[in-house]
């Protein structure tokens, strides 16, 4: 069999293969993009970050919980949610995800190929669908497949008891209670939106604190909400054992507690899904979290293979991966592309939805940066009044001796938007006067920044000049 | 008689922050406040209550959402007026405790009372049974406005009102003119459209909102009229009348707006309203009748200085009550600033404040480099619609050469998931330089939104920072980079 010749062919559609795509077909170049079956736009559509959105959108509004402060703590605006109401939305803006971009492909002119693909050698791919198999070959190869959850053998994953995050979305019903193994985002967004629906979680981390990137005091206000919602904590407690019993699942804890629970969600960590791929045959290893290393360029070992997005490792958000989809297809093509900004926003859509910016208290101590800050709540805003969010914070952390600002962290309604005002002024290497000198919509939740540079500026103590004002 | 660095007469955003300002400054300070409450009209009639209003009016009848989650989860299928009231009373309460407390840490001294001027440095404020003289150094005005109302209109705070009765109101009218397509006919409008109200907002200009990019103005005109909403554009009203019910009753074709059928929208508990209410007439310079239960007048807004005697200072008004500053916001008396609505465009609460601190700066000789003419302006209408920079109209007439990026809401996943598949923003790009010229978004957050534009704008940056940097996904700040990409697409093939 004669492989297609393509210049660029990708493995997997998610947002780092789409945008190297897109790139590379712009420059006029020959684009294969290798999909499983039905699952365009890889995990970030089909079974991360957008049905877990989708989720917990739901869940603010059929729980009326975003009102509660305004109407009381009853209000509720449907009774006996269940997980198909949960998931109504969530079929909807999947299946429109993928119509948009299956559409923009074709529209592209990017030659779509169905199957599971494994290397023949560095330059060719064998794509199989059921019977059928076709062979690509690729001037360049880009490997985009992304991650799946880990999955380890000590644990008894059982659909509908022991589950992961993918097996979340297929459960039937709504269990009663759960054990969510694991505090990192995916553990504290499934855990923030479960209790939100009154389901009883316990969350287990073998750390500390949950969300361990994530800046001191806005991780402990999410701990603090989180208790709040009646989630039950279990930090610094790894778990010994897991199995599942007549009406459920218990864990043993290595401190000898017992935990149970109708269902128990394993969620830690995920790993790239290479291992079907034959790298090998492409003169590649992955290393064992199943994820390929690159460089600067977002090459390979072998120059004319690439990976990009979550495969590659940190930060693994759906954002970063498609610039480097196509900073990756730049370099492949000469394009002159400038390196993305390192100053990347973190956003968790726990409730409430956390983001940051920047360093935070922790990391600047560490390095001896003197820094000071500047917070702001929401309640001290006219619009976090209106939205009813008293609880929500900004902060700034900016530099001492040249008020640069250094890090930004929200917690509250629109956290991940309003990140990127910070961002947008750390970028330019301005300091924190900014704020205080630009006039913002009134009322919003955007004027939190005004706040709390002047909350700043004001702790200081700096001499009277502009910055002096409330 | 007391004597102070500073003088501030009324408590609005201008007037609290100029006051605060100084405190800061280490000066002395008095605050003259004429009503019972501080805050000025943005807390009291303004803004305030209308955007609290419409946070209600969004909320209790899932505006925002219906249809997203199924039939079943329309939300609260009666909303009583004091649902409305009870949210806005919440809001409005807290906000003034908020002021009263900054006011107070701050060391800000209140009096209560009118104040006139006797000399132009000496204020007399009078109460019921006393009044006090006070004497400053420096002043600022910022009395702000009120709703403009000609005599030819027949207000009665019932059936025709202006923005300040309508918030009086008991009960939710049937049907509504509202005389004014600005910020305030046209947010009332959404909200009563939203409610249920049948409205005709009459609008003597060609399109709403005058100042928008012409492009949104039009996306806002069809959303409008898919609310229901019925405009008349280009006409003129040349007379409002109460008319008895009974002349209705025989001349049924004509009552264009007479009441209709029971709304199938969410409808309220304790609608007065029954076949012998009152009607208003507003008849048009083209020749038409409008007929509906009630009428907003939202013409134009006037300032409040009449009371304060200015001539004794040696000011004089304008004809509309209002006072003309320089670049400082000095009136013709060095020592008496001016800030807010009362010194006229563009008379938003934002800016006002920033004018009463900048005013202040300015009178107690602290240097600043503030950039206040790159002011965002938000509309609370549904949706919401925001820009900061130039229109494209402006840029036309100015002969700048530039190119739009557009991005749809229904292009990003966070557009999709809160089911807004209507909004948009626009960047405007200069052709060669890149720089951006101007932000205008509609839907939801674009208030919230515009505040990223506006930094990469006034921090010099150009399109590209939106193609090199990474946004949160899923976000409606994505739009800025899709229409980044929009924008240098078109550009390559100029």
């Amino acid at each position: 069999m004669t492989p297609k010749e393509y210049d660029l062919v990708i493995i997997g559609s998610g947002p780092a293969g789409q945008k190297a795509a897109l790139c590379a077909v712009h420059l006029g170049k020959r684009v294969a993009l290798i999909e499983r079956d039905g699952s365009i736009g890889g995990v970030c559509i089909h079974t991360g970050t957008v049905p877990s959105k989708a989720m917990r959108e739901a869940v603010l509004h059929l729980t009326g919980l975003r009102e509660r402060s305004l109407y009381g703590d009853s209000y509720a605006v449907k009774e006996n949610i269940t997980m198909a109401d949960l998931l109504y939305r969530c079929h909807h803006v999947v299946k429109n995800e993928v119509d948009v971009i299956r559409g923009q492909m074709t529209r592209a002119g990017v030659k779509m190929v169905w199957g599971e693909a494994t290397f023949l050698d560095p330059h060719t791919v064998r794509v199989t669908r059921n019977q059928d198999t076709i062979d690509l070959r690729g001037e360049f190869m880009l490997v985009a497949v992304g991650t799946e959850p880990t999955r380890p053998s000590t644990v008894p994953f059982t659909p509908g008891r022991v589950i992961d995050s993918t097996g979340l979305l297929e459960l039937r019903e709504l269990p009663r209670s759960i054990i969510i193994v694991g505090g990192g985002v995916i553990g504290a967004e499934y855990a923030c939106t479960l209790a939100a629906v009154g389901v009883d979680v316990t969350l287990v981390e073998s750390r500390p604190r949950l969300l361990e990137f994530v800046d001191d005091e806005i991780a402990e206000s999410l701990q603090f909400r989180m208790r709040d919602m009646n989630v039950r904590l279990r930090l610094g407690e790894s778990v010994a054992g897991i199995c599942v019993v007549d009406r459920g699942v218990e864990a043993a804890l290595a401190s000898n507690k017992r935990l149970s629970a109708e269902t128990l969600l394993y969620a830690i960590g995920r790993q790239g899904a290479t291992a079907k791929l034959n790298l090998p045959a492409a003169g590649l290893e992955a290393d064992g979290r199943g994820r390929l290393k690159v460089n600067d360029c977002f090459q390979t070992d072998v120059p004319h293979v690439y990976a990009a997005g979550d495969v590659i490792g940190f930060p693994a958000l759906a954002a970063t991966s498609m610039e480097q989809g196509r900073l990756a297809a730049s370099h492949m093509f000469h394009l002159i592309a400038e390196p993305v900004s390192p100053l990347f926003p973190f956003g968790i859509y726990t409730i409430p939805e956390i983001s940051m910016v920047g360093q935070t208290e922790q990391a600047l101590t560490a390095a001896g940066v003197p820094y000071a800050v500047g917070m702001a709540r929401y309640r001290e805003t006219a619009r976090g009044q209106l939205v009813a969010d008293p609880y929500g914070m900004l902060k700034l952390l900016f530099h001492a001796d040249s008020r640069r600002l250094l890090g930004v962290h929200v917690i509250g309604t629109g956290a991940t938007e309003l990140i990127h005002i910070g961002q947008a002024v750390m970028a330019a290497r301005m300091p924190i006067d900014y704020f205080v000198e630009s006039v913002f919509n009134y009322p919003t939740l955007a004027e939190c920044y005004k706040v709390a540079a002047m909350n700043g500026l004001d702790a200081m103590r700096l001499p009277i000049d502009i910055a002096k004002a409330a | 008689m007391r004597h102070f660095d500073l003088a501030v007469i009324g408590s609005g955003p201008a007037g609290q922050k100029a006051a605060i300002q100084a405190t800061k400054l280490g000066k002395t300070v008095v605050l003259v406040e004429r009503g019972n409450v501080l805050g000025g009209a943005a807390i009291n009639t303004g803004t305030i209550p209308s955007k609290a209003l419409r946070e209600a009016v969004m909320h209790l009848t899932g505006a925002a959402k219906r249809g997203l989650f199924g039939e079943s989860s329309r939300m609260k299928q009666k909303i009583t007026v004091a649902d409305l009231i009870y949210v806005s009373q919440q809001v409005i309460h807290h906000e003034l405790s908020l002021i009263r407390d900054q006011l107070d840490r701050n060391g800000v001294e209140i009096v209560w009372g009118a104040a006139r001027f006797e000399q132009e440095n000496v204020l007399y404020v009078d109460r019921a049974d006393d009044f006090e003289a006070l004497s400053a150094n420096y002043f600022v005005i910022a009395t702000g406005t009120r709703p403009a109302t000609p005599e030819s209109v027949p207000f009665d705070d019932k059936t025709v009102f202006t923005s300040d009765g309508l918030l009086k109101l008991d009960h939710r009218p049937k049907t509504m003119i509202i005389v004014g397509g600005g910020v305030i006919g046209c947010e009332y409008a959404c909200m009563m459209a939203t409610l249920g109200v049948k409205v005709t907002l009459v609008e003597g200009r060609q399109e709403v909102l005058g100042f928008l990019d012409h492009e949104i103005a039009e996306a806002f005109q069809y959303q409008m009229r898919r609310m229901g909403i019925t405009l008349r554009l280009g006409e003129k009203v040349s007379k409002i009348e109460h008319i008895a019910p009974e002349q209705v009753m025989g001349n049924s074709g004509a009552a264009t707006l007479a009441p209709a059928p029971p709304a199938a929208t969410p409808t309220i508990s304790n609608v007065t309203t029954n076949g012998s209410a009152p009607l208003v007439q507003a008849t048009l310079g083209s020749g038409k009748n409008l007929r509906a239960q009630t009428l907003l007048y939202a013409v134009g807004r006037q300032g409040t200085t009449a009371a304060l005697k200015l001539d004794r200072a040696g000011l004089v008004a304008d004809d509309r009550e209002r006072l003309q500053v320089n670049e400082h916001y000095q009136t013709a008396v060095p020592h008496i600033y001016a800030a807010g609505d009362v010194i006229g465009f563009p008379a938003l609460a934002s800016t006002a404040m920033e004018q009463g601190r900048l005013a202040v700066c300015h009178a107690f000789g602290v240097v600043t480099r503030s950039i206040p003419e790159l002011f965002p302006y938000g509309v609370y209408a549904i949706p919401e619609i925001s820009m900061v920079g130039k229109t494209e109209e402006q840029l036309t007439a100015a002969g700048i050469p530039y190119e739009a990026g557009v991005a749809q809401y229904k292009e990003l996943a966070r557009g999709q998931l809160l089911g807004d598949d209507t909004g948009l923003l626009k960047l405007l790009i200069h052709q060669e330089t890149h720089q951006i010229l101007g932000v205008h978004a509609i839907g939801t957050g674009a208030t919230e939104l515009i505040h990223i534009g506006q930094a990469v704008m006034a921090l010099g940056g150009s399109v590209d920072y939106f193609i090199n940097n990474v946004f949160n996904f899923p976000t409606l700040a994505e739009a800025y980079k899709v229409a980044a990409h929009n924008g240098l697409n078109k550009l390559r093939h100029v």
